[in-house]
């Protein structure tokens, strides 16, 4: 990510003992969706709303 | 995670003025969205991305000018971000919204889509562009502009360059194709569901074939926004066979076989996480609530993308890929406006389903 020209690196075919940021992602968003699926269930929908306060609306 | 302290200062820094640009993001586009309101459009086609490209370049510039830019590099994740969104985004692509959309949504989804996605790829090679970016762009042009270009970028692992071109063609080219097309309607004498299924198989972002709809009437636009949608689930397959076709066939090394583990090694995982969320809300698993939501969290995400974007964009680089992505894109969409016409008076017309 340092370097400008080449964002996006496939995972090459080795290991490292870093989570690559594609795992990451998945894990990150996967938390998230268990996270609003409980939110839901437990009656909080609607905290997370586009756009949060409607300055100009 | 990091290797020094100022990286960690600069990390809690540079979150901070991403998740506070993305929240002026977010007021703005309700802003604009409020204003199309007033003026009879229900959604804002001059769609997010491209305002977040906008404040992140003009926060790069001053960034720059104060050297101040070097401290917050730590915190433009814009890959972490997109894959983020991307995943969440699998929430909404509903795939029984196919079935739901009766025969003739999917019978003209699956010919405009395959149609389409075919061309734009012959004419980009014809042109010599990018195979990263002939995805892309077929991909918005065939599916549905803005999403359809951040999954395929995702799945071909494009350059942020790329994305930032199509994304931007994509919504400069929606605006005066929702406003003509109405009026082209008319002039033909076309049928509410004919107009509605041309609008809703041509025109690439959601909120113009909306746009668009709303213009012509209330018929037209539940067509248009129905043939919408079922090519907007069309998103996950394309992007699961792009990334396989970039994995098995683009990037393969001469003398390299695809064996089972190198496809595993360099599969985008995220395409998975983003197909098994589609999945689950095919089969019912959220509610409308928790959909609401993470489609909201997915345009959060894609926002902090889009301003990181803008953050590490320079001008002279998209400059520099030339007249031939417009070319390419345009030609597409001129053939994308026929060939949407003719399929939408034979399904919606002729056979009258």
């Amino acid at each position: 990510m340092q370097n400008c020209e080449e964002e996006f690196v496939r995972p090459q075919a080795h290991r490292t003992h870093r989570l690559s940021e594609d795992w990451l992602s998945v894990l990150i968003a996967l938390v998230v969706v268990s996270l609003v699926w409980i939110g839901t269930w437990l009656g909080w929908s609607g905290t997370v709303r586009w756009p949060l306060f409607s300055w100009f609306t | 995670m990091f290797d020094r302290p100022s990286q960690r200062t600069g990390w809690i820094l540079g979150f901070l003025l991403i998740g506070g640009m993305t929240i002026l993001i977010a007021e703005i586009d309700a802003g604009i969205s409020a204003w199309f309101r007033g003026h009879g459009v229900s959604k804002n086609p001059l769609e997010y991305p491209l305002i977040a490209v906008a404040l992140g370049l003009f926060v790069n510039g001053a960034l720059r000018a104060t050297k101040t830019h070097v401290l917050v590099q730590p915190a433009i994740r814009t890959e972490l971000f997109l894959k983020v969104g991307l995943v969440l985004m699998g929430a909404r692509l509903n795939i029984t919204e196919i079935m739901r959309s009766g025969a003739g949504g999917l019978l003209q989804a699956v010919i405009m889509v395959s149609a389409v996605f075919f061309f734009t790829w012959w004419v980009a090679s014809r042109l010599k562009l990018s195979p990263q970016l002939k995805a892309v762009m077929a991909c918005a042009v065939s599916i549905c502009g803005v999403s359809a270009a951040i999954a395929a970028a995702g799945a071909v692992l494009a350059k942020k360059k790329e994305i930032t071109y199509v994304t931007a063609l994509v919504i400069v080219t929606a605006i005066p194709l929702m406003i003509l097309m109405p009026i082209l309607a008319r002039l033909f004498g076309l049928s509410a569901s004919v107009a509605g299924a041309w609008f809703g198989g041509n025109i690439d972002t959601t909120a113009a074939v909306v746009g668009a709809g709303t213009l012509h009437g209330p018929r037209a636009q539940e067509v248009a926004t129905v043939v919408k949608m079922a090519q907007n689930a069309l998103i996950g397959v394309a992007a699961f066979l792009l990334a396989s076709y970039f994995v098995v066939k683009v990037e393969r090394k001469p003398d390299e076989r695809p064996s089972p583990t190198m496809i595993w090694h360099r599969f985008p995982k995220f395409v998975l996480g983003f197909v098994l969320v589609s999945i689950l809300a095919s089969f019912g698993a959220f509610s409308p609530a928790a959909v609401k939501t993470m489609d909201a969290l997915s345009k959060w995400a894609f926002a902090m993308a889009f301003f990181s974007i803008g953050l590490e964009l320079s001008l002279q680089e998209i400059g520099q890929m030339g007249w031939r992505p417009i070319a390419v894109y345009l030609s597409a969409t001129t053939f994308n406006t026929v060939f949407a016409l003719g399929v939408a008076w034979a399904i919606f017309g002729a056979l009258g389903m």
